[in-house]
Parts: C-alpha cells; structure tokens; sequence
C-alpha cells in the first residue's frame, strides 16, 4: 500500500512539474501616432472655485485644436448632476445643486468661432452669482462642441462636445458628511479578475473627495502583487448622492490564495472605512476534480478498511474452523 | 493496481495537469531612469476624436432593374450590390422591409489625463429621436431597441450597450472608466436601421450629440 501511495505522489507531481516552467510573452506594438482630421481637446477637464453671494467670479478654459482639420466651435454651459450609484452624467436636469448654469455668460469673441489645427483659444465665462443662492456645492459643466467632420449626405450626423466640469463653493451653512455605506472583498473566484467595490453616500451640502486605497498580497508573502497606493483613485460625491466604485487587478492569476485589502477615505472617520480578507481563487473545473479526487481518496481508504476488517474476521473464521475441527479430530 | 488506485492516479495527474498548465507567474520589468533632469507641468485635460461611416443607413430607395417582378407596388428581387452600400453614400439604399445592423457605424476616441477618467454618453440633439424624411416630416423611422426588416426603427450600440438600444433626448452612458487613458480610448459605435414593408423613399436624418466629462 505504500508503495501505491508513493506512486500516486510521484505521478501528481511529475505532472505539476511538467509545465510549470512556462513563460509567456507579452508585447505591445508601439505605432506612430496619426492625428486624426477633427480633434477637440478641452482643459482644465475640472475647476474648483470658491463663489459668493451678490459676486461675480471671472473663469477661463482653453478650447484646442489638436487634430489635422479646422472645425467650428461654440462654447455652452449646462447643468450638471448625476444619477443612480453608477454615476451616470446628467446634463438636463436642473436641480437643487445644478443651478449654476443659468449664471454663466461667455464673452462674445471667444464663445464661437474657428480653430485652425494646433491653435488653442482662451474662453472667457462669468458666473454672476446672486444674493439668494444657497450655501454648499453647485455644479455645470462647461461644454465645447463641434459638428464638423459630418459628411454632408450623412444620415445620422453627430456632434461631438468635450466639458470641463466647474465645482463651485457658496460660503456659509456648509455641511461636510459622508458615510462608506458597503465596502466588500468577496471571498472566491472562479476566474480572474479580483475586484473590489464600495458605496460612499454624501449626506452633506457639498461633494466630498473619497480616495480608494487597494492591496493584494499573496498567502505567504508581505510584498505586494497588486497595489495601487503611490497612486489610489480619487472620486467626487455629490451632495445627495451615493457612488458605487470598484478596482479590479485583471493580471490576477487563475489560481491562488490572496490577502486583499481596501481603504476608503474621505477625510473623516466612518465604519467599514478598511477591509480585509483572505481570497480564494480557483477554476470551477479544477475545483471539481480536487472534490472528486478528496471523495475517491475517502472512499479508497473506508474500502481499503473494509477489506482488512472481513480479511481478519475471514482469518479469524477460518483459524476457529481449524481448531473447531482439530477438536473432532481429537475426540474422535 | 486496483481499479480505485488507478481512478485516484489519473485524478491526480489531471489535477497536478491543471494547476501546472495555469499562468501562476506575474513579472513586470522596470526602466531606468536618464541622468539629466527635466520639469515640466502638464495641466488636466480631455480631449475626443469621432470618425465613422455614418453615411449609410437611412437612405430608402426602390429599384425597377429589367425583369424584376412587382409585388403590391414593391419591387423584389436582387436589386442593389453589397458593395455599393459602403462605397456610396447618399445612393446607399436600404430596400423596403430590410434591416442593415453593421455598415453605418462611429469610432470615438476619448483621451484624458484626469486621475478620475471619464464617461461618455450619448443622446439626441432635440427631442424627436427618429430619422425624419428629409422632405415630409410626417414619415420617420422612430427610434427603437428592435432592428428586424419589415419594423422600421433605429437603435445604437457599442462601449457598455451591447444590444441595440433606442437613442433617448437624455444622456445616456455608452462607457466609463475610472482611470486616465493610455493611448486614448475606443469606443465602437454601430447604428442598425429597419425599414417597414412601406416604407417611402427618400432620405432619413437626425442628429446625436457624444459628450465626455471626467468623472
């Protein structure tokens, strides 16, 4: 039997050993870069800014060219706010927060015009704050579209717009809170990748940023796999709004057990801020074939005890027939 | 060998097959950095290119080639060249009760620097999302999710919509990421256009608008 088991051994591990040592390459093809005919770049791509009551605060963004062609442009403000936990843009509707808009002027040279290729212009826009607003945060966005590069027979014609999204303060009854409503690791996978999620809420008057910190390290080691620490991602909560994030490491591999841990700060405290757990990851094939093989080891073991114990009572049985008739013998 | 022993070795070698052929390794190579120092301060900034063959798509013609048969005023048959339908663009024609899912389509590439990424979205520019008759109003291919020859409609997809969906007037998400690009990104768009079996002739139009913001 010891030799059976020495056998099954040997030949698992010839087989983990023979194609551990396999490498693969991965390359990226680098191809020079072609401008394309219309190019629309806008920037700052965000702009904080602090308003008061009854003032007028004076912005500028650059609207470029970086494309091959020139095209028309115009400059417009819209609201901005978002919605559902993905976060997604809403550009319409105004709401309580999204007022800003309706305050925004454009100076006149700049607000349309056209741009030649590499020729960067400066718009201008006012926000002429009135007396009546509401302390906390407002938010628009400042959009630059075009319409060029539409082929004049084109059925479906599209206009492409870039935005620069404009956070605005109003001093006064400002109310800074937010909570981390979920911060969850799950504990298995099946395939990569190993994604982590969290829900932030803002129960305040104005966005609060929250910075997601992530750490994968594997079973036995304290150096990191994965981790994105020198550089965590940073997301804007909206007032009244709750904002569902996630991070996955897509380099994971197909088979392995990782300590996974995510911070999430906003600059206050909060429960579930950290999280940490120990992550199984395993091919839903593989993990049959290892139950499989744990059953046919069980059931090979209480068949092999089986064997023994009707080995001995045969013996047993065999050695009191003997004996049984050693003793006819004798009294006869 | 007993036949349990020889079912558990096989296991085992199948198992040991498994988690060999598995990539377990990561590697990452580093790059060493030049002797002379060099500053320079690059601002945030976001930035989209849109190029397409969106030309296609709605234009409805009939055909009367010789010896094609008329039915209810309709003309079938085999009467226009596939090839033609990417080449050309106003004289691209989607025939009465047909449906064309793959040729009008946009590429729309987002660059941003912003630590938060983007999201673009999609909407009408007004509030009549269908393709209207560019010389009668009244007759339209309406916006729907639906794109089957004989129901005239008109969806998109591509990004995050994976299936046709019906353009709305109010932004909807086509992508989002959470991460500056590399290299810019991508996004696929195709347009899928069904006409009805009466469909009139002539050319459809409307307009969407593609909008990015960092999130």
């Amino acid at each position: 039997m010891a030799k059976k088991i020495k056998l099954i051994l040997a030949a698992f591990l010839m087989a983990l050993t023979a194609g551990i040592f396999t490498t693969s390459t991965v390359f990226a093809e680098d191809g020079g870069y072609e401008k394309a005919p219309i190019h629309l770049q806008v920037s700052p791509a965000k702009l904080k800014v602090s308003i008061k009551p009854g003032s007028s605060y004076v912005g500028s963004m650059k609207v470029m060219n970086v494309g091959a062609r020139a095209f028309d442009y115009e400059v417009t403000a819209t609201p901005y706010s978002v919605s559902g936990e993905e976060y997604s843009p809403n550009y319409t509707a105004e709401a309580t927060y999204s007022q800003m808009s309706q305050w925004i002027t454009f100076d006149k040279k700049t607000q349309k015009g056209t741009l030649q290729p590499e020729q960067i212009v400066d718009v201008t826009f006012t926000v002429n704050v009135p007396n009546d607003v509401p302390a906390g945060g407002q938010y628009a966005a400042i959009m630059a579209q075009t319409s060029s590069g539409n082929a004049e027979d084109a059925n479906i014609k599209t206009i492409h717009r870039v935005g620069m999204i404009l956070y605005a303060s109003v001093p006064g009854e400002t109310r800074e809170c937010a909570e981390i409503t979920k911060n969850t690791v799950n504990s298995f996978y099946f395939n990569p990748p190993i994604t982590v999620s969290s829900l932030v809420k803002n129960c305040g008057n104005i966005e609060q940023t929250a910075t997601y910190t992530v750490k994968m390290y594997p079973l036995f080691s304290n150096e990191a796999v994965f981790s994105n620490e020198e550089n965590p991602a940073t997301l804007d909560i909206y007032p009244d709004t709750s904002r569902f994030n996630s991070i996955s490491w897509d380099g994971a591999p197909r088979i392995g057990i990782f300590k996974v841990t995510q911070i999430v700060d906003f600059g206050g405290s909060s429960e579930n801020r950290e999280v940490t757990k120990y992550v199984l990851i395993c091919p839903l094939w593989l993990l049959f074939v290892i139950i499989a093989l744990i059953f046919f080891i069980i059931f090979w073991l209480v068949s092999r005890a089986r064997d023994r114990k009707r080995g001995r009572s045969a013996a047993a049985g065999r050695s009191g027939k003997e004996s049984n008739s050693d003793k006819e013998k004798e009294e006869k | 060998m007993s036949k349990s022993t020889k079912v558990i070795a096989a296991l085992g070698v199948v198992a040991g097959l498994g988690v060999a052929a598995l990539p377990a390794f990561t590697y990452a190579a580093s790059s060493v950095a030049g002797e002379v120092e060099l500053s320079v301060n690059v601002d945030e900034a976001i930035a989209m290119t849109i190029k397409g063959n969106a030309e296609q798509a709605a234009g409805v013609d009939v055909y009367t080639p010789t010896g094609a048969t008329t039915i209810d005023g309709h003309t079938v048959g085999s009467l226009y060249d596939s090839t033609s339908l990417e080449s050309s663009s106003s004289s691209a024609a989607l025939l009465p009760n047909a449906a064309d899912t793959t040729t009008a389509t946009s590429q729309i590439k987002v660059y941003t620097n912003a630590a938060g990424g983007f999201t673009l979205s999609v909407k009408d520019a007004d509030t009549n999302t269908a393709l209207v008759h560019d010389t009668d109003s009244t007759k339209t291919i309406p916006a729907g999710a639906t794109i089957t020859a004989g129901t005239a409609a008109w969806g998109y997809k591509g990004g995050s919509v994976t299936n046709f969906a019906a353009i709305a007037a109010t932004d909807a998400t086509v992508y989002s990421q959470n991460a500056p690009t590399s290299g810019g990104a991508t996004i696929d768009m195709t347009y899928g256009v069904s006409t009805a079996s009466d469909q009139a002739t002539g050319t459809y139009t409307d307009t969407i608008i593609y909008t990015a913001t960092t999130n």
